[in-house]
């Protein structure tokens, strides 16, 4: 477990998080002044900056797979290929509810 | 906002993530539909999650594999709590969610004077999702095995399809993994938030795609959370949390009983 290159992606990954939720909070709070002041761009903002929220966990699962499979550590490329597929399958699940 | 900043900030002082309270605020007192107030909820779990399991000081007691690992079961117990919940009506849900309103009092009363238990360093072989650490506050070496993997999976797997309602899960697994599976508290806590992020993005993108998420109520309540946790942080480090863990305890078990009888 303790893997040098495995903590240093970890950091990066992390400073990933906190930009992405800074960026996204960012967005949010612009979109809600906007729509508060009766401007018509603050759904859209507000739209983005959750969007971005989501795709931010989502982001690192992708990065931890691809390292995983450089890295060639078996369990963690299955744990997170899986979790991307679970991810998909819900996706196409709540499509097909909406419809 | 308000709701959020309150609900961000105890929910940061006791350890627990700000759903349990915002949900039932969104809903019994701003007004909101059950399922919208717990699909925004749900989205703050997100933003929550990140930020504490990226913050430097705690990403060195995560433990990857085994979060990883883990987050199959919660995930995929979120798709079937999707596929289950939208199937249910209103009352249903109400009463899952006093059940587990009424569970997660229980354990915070009994975990009143738990917090540290950092178990003894040895030369032991961690196995594959095992971990070695150095507790930040004794900077003791710790090292731990995994047991138990099977009631892991189980408890990962039904805090999965719990979180669907709008709270984290991280109350249900933190306790198992540590007093069941020996994981050290600390791991157990910032390995949890790392898998309710992945677990939280499953219902948020099924919920937005469903038009569950009302843009301007969420965008107040994750500010809101957002700030909150961050001053229930810096309030923490300071203040025994005791009083309030038993006052908290008593709101959600009234909570509990509110749903329970709706």
């Amino acid at each position: 477990m303790p893997d040098p290159e495995l903590s240093r992606l970890e950091h990066q990954l992390g400073r990933l998080l906190r930009v992405g939720v800074a960026v996204s909070a960012a967005a949010l709070a612009m979109g809600l002044v906007c729509s508060v002041a009766g401007l018509g761009v603050g759904d859209g903002i507000m739209r983005g900056g959750l969007v971005l929220l989501m795709a931010i966990p989502i982001t690192r699962i992708v990065a931890s797979f691809i390292d995983a499979v450089r890295r060639g550590d078996r369990l963690l490329s299955w744990a997170t290929a899986f979790v991307l597929v679970v991810m998909a399958l819900t996706v196409v699940y709540s499509w097909r509810l909406k419809r | 906002m308000l709701a959020g900043v309150v609900a961000g900030g105890l929910g940061a002082l006791l350890g627990i993530g700000g759903g349990a309270f915002l949900v039932p605020f969104l809903n019994l007192v701003v007004g909101l539909d059950f399922k919208i107030a717990s699909a925004i909820s749900l989205v703050t779990v997100i933003a929550t999650s990140s930020v504490t399991s990226a913050t430097p000081g705690r990403l060195p007691l995560v433990n990857l594999r085994l979060g990883m690992v883990l987050e199959i079961f919660t995930t995929s117990g979120g798709l079937l709590g999707l596929m289950v919940f939208s199937r249910s009506n209103d009352p249903t849900l109400k009463h899952a969610f006093a059940v587990v309103m009424a569970v997660v009092a229980v354990v915070m009363i009994r975990q009143l004077d738990r917090r540290t238990s950092v178990p003894d360093s040895h030369e032991l072989d961690v196995g594959v999702l095992g971990g070695r650490f150095q507790d930040p506050h004794t900077k003791e070496l710790v090292a731990y095995r995994v047991k138990r993997l099977p009631v892991a999976f189980g408890v990962s797997l039904l805090a999965g399809v719990v979180s669907m309602l709008g709270v984290g899960g991280g109350v249900l697994k933190v306790p198992v993994l540590n007093a069941w599976c020996g994981v050290p508290m600390r791991t157990a806590a910032a390995t949890s938030a790392l898998m309710i992020a992945a677990t939280a993005v499953v219902g948020s993108i099924s919920y937005y795609m469903q038009g569950r998420i009302v843009p301007t109520y969420t965008a107040a309540a994750v500010l809101g959370v957002l700030a909150g946790s961050r001053a229930g942080f810096a309030i923490g480090v300071k203040t025994k949390v005791r009083g309030l863990k038993i006052l908290m305890a008593a709101v959600l078990a009234t909570v509990a009983v509110i749903y329970a009888t709706r």
